[in-house]
């Protein structure tokens, strides 16, 4: 309940009452008047019955004439009260479009409900909950950004360090190396660019992806292009059978493809990775296993935070890869899932991805 | 001088172990929090250089390790986190000097130099003794206002000494200052470096005290 009483309910009542206040002073008036007019006749009694009887219209007339003035004043002074009534009655509506209309646009402190009548509450507590809502994906933002500053730093740093270095050194060797270094941290600086103007691109999509995509041959188009990293960092791809059919955009499943392939390639140091799908329970199982180092158990819940590297790693990661692959599975409406491969070896991420329609045969 | 580094990123560290070896320090760098703790248990540094950012354990959780533990060497914390409040907290919790990433390289050693001078006791820039004068800043060093040409590791055995002239030194205590993890020591590397600095600025300018050590004396012999 709100501690406003509904507008209709004031309305009614202020308009009730204006009505009330004009009519009981009509009635009053008419009232005097009527006084007044047998008064008159008493003064000036008729001769006769017969003449009344023949006079009877124009004595009507004479009596009703003047009844009828108070009518005359009564009309426009009720419409002047009701007139006052309404905007009276009408006033919280227009307190809160003041307050929602003067209001700064990156204020979003709720307004205040209890002063608001029962009709305008659930609009006031909607608006409350968007302003929340704003304030909280503007919040997420604002420090995305701040850790985003924050992570191209330490590529920036390390570039400068190495500048300085090779500047300051006497010899040609040292120098070369930091110049090689310095070409290092730019490869680094830029991919990291890359991974976060993809996941801002991604934060700013909604679901509502329509295409009908089939997983196997996307996998074997991703893999095909990771061949070559592979073969150079000594590690054998494969793809098994198996094939499911979702309902998506194939460009970002194979930036989410992507992203896991690139991961175990970069960091697991494994010497297989393999990339499955099945089916089960209504949904497709987008998994990639490695037998590399894996993850210890206590940093498998991190991994999934923006920036976050497990220790060890080499420098060359972004920390964003797993945060895009968990986007884009979001936006899917889908989910993931990390663990070890089994035989305290290696890692295995999993995506889960509500079917399509069943592929064909 | 011999300095811990505390710094996870590969490529930033590597830079900044050999930007401090050019500035003629020895450089141990460890890449997480536990290690660094067991390093400062077990060696002795002149100074450290502290990132926060760490895998296992929080810069700044070393740091208040380091000072609970009665460690008193000057500590820079080097890091991209900038507001004042992490300034305060750094600072609070026992750095004498912080560094936002990027920074410059001779900022640094500046800086590095500064915490030493502090530490050393000795804030006057330019150390001078027994009618030697050595800039850190420059690295030269002089004896009567001559010039005098020293090796890296010479020079840094100097400089050692000359921090707290009248005191002596132990070769094991000079080892400790003049060598990295890795770096081979030979049986008798100090005692040839001391032998070499008396050639080139005079046998008096280091006193063999028997048993004890070798020190630069307050004061030039008459």
């Amino acid at each position: 309940m709100s501690a406003r009483p509904s507008l209709r309910l004031r309305l009614v009542m202020l308009t009730t009452a204006a009505v009330a206040v004009v009519w009981l002073a009509t009635a009053y008036f008419t009232w005097r008047e009527a006084l007044h007019e047998i008064e008159e006749l008493l003064d000036h009694p008729p001769a006769s019955v017969e003449h009344i009887a023949k006079d009877r219209r124009k004595l009507a007339g004479e009596i009703a004439e003047p009844l009828l003035k108070p009518m005359l004043y009564a009309l426009p002074s009720l419409a002047l009260v009701l007139a006052l009534a309404v905007g009276l009655a009408l006033r919280p509506l227009r307190q809160l479009t003041e307050d929602i209309s003067t209001r700064a646009p990156d204020r979003l402190t709720p307004i205040d409900a209890t002063q608001a009548p029962a009709e305008i509450v659930p609009l006031v507590q909607r608006l409350n909950e968007l302003f929340a809502g704003i304030d909280r994906a503007l919040d997420n933002e604002r420090r995305f950004t701040a850790d985003a500053a924050h992570e191209l730093r330490t590529p920036l740093a390390a570039i400068k360090a190495q500048a300085q270095v090779a500047q300051a050194s006497g010899e040609d060797a040292e120098r070369q190396r930091a110049l090689t270094q310095i070409v290092v941290g730019c490869d680094r600086a830029t991919h990291l660019v890359e991974q976060l103007l993809t996941l801002a691109r991604l934060d700013a999509l909604h679901p509502g992806l329509h295409a009908l995509v089939d997983l196997h041959p996307l996998a074997a188009e991703v893999l095909a292009m990771a061949a070559g990293s592979a073969i150079a960092g000594d590690c054998e791809l494969s793809l098994d059978d198996g094939d499911a059919r979702i309902c998506g955009d194939a460009v970002l499943l194979q930036v989410l493809l992507r992203n896991l392939v690139d991961n175990a390639l970069r960091h697991s140091g494994a010497a297989h990775i393999v990339v499955g799908i099945t089916t089960a329970d209504q949904e497709a199982r987008l998994t990639i296993r490695d037998d590399g180092r894996g993850i210890p158990a206590e940093e498998r819940e991190q991994v999934l935070q923006r920036f976050y590297r497990p220790a060890g790693t080499e420098s060359s990661g972004s920390g964003l890869g797993l945060s895009i692959v968990q986007r884009i599975a979001a936006l899917h409406g889908g989910r993931i899932a990390i663990e070890p491969a089994g035989d305290d070896k290696g890692f295995a991420v999993t995506i889960h991805l509500p079917l399509g329609e069943t592929p064909h045969a | 001088m011999r300095i811990l580094l505390v710094e996870d990123d590969a490529l930033l560290g590597d830079a900044l172990h050999v930007g401090l070896k050019q500035a003629g320090h020895a450089v141990d760098w460890v890449r997480d929090g536990n290690t660094a703790n067991t390093a400062l248990a077990s060696e002795e540094y002149a100074a450290v250089v502290l990132d926060l950012g760490l895998p296992k354990r929080d810069g700044l959780d070393v740091l208040r390790r380091a000072r609970a533990a009665q460690q008193t060497l000057p500590v820079l914390i080097l890091t991209a986190r900038d507001t004042v409040d992490d300034r305060i907290k750094g600072l609070d919790a026992g750095a004498d000097d912080y560094l936002v990433k990027p920074f410059d390289m001779g900022e640094l050693t500046a800086r590095l130099r500064a915490l030493l001078r502090r530490a050393g006791g000795t804030p006057v820039p330019v150390l001078s003794a027994a009618g030697i004068t050595l800039d850190p800043a420059t690295r030269q060093v002089r004896r009567n206002d001559a010039a005098i040409d020293l090796s890296a590791k010479e020079y840094a055995l100097l400089h050692i000494l000359m921090q707290q002239p009248g005191r002596a030194l132990s070769r094991a205590q000079l080892e400790q200052h003049l060598y990295a993890w890795g770096e081979e020591i030979g049986s008798n590397t100090v005692e040839v470096y001391i032998h070499h600095l008396r050639r080139k600025l005079g046998t008096d300018a280091i006193r063999t005290l028997r048993g004890i050590g070798y020190a630069v004396p307050k004061e030039a012999m008459a």
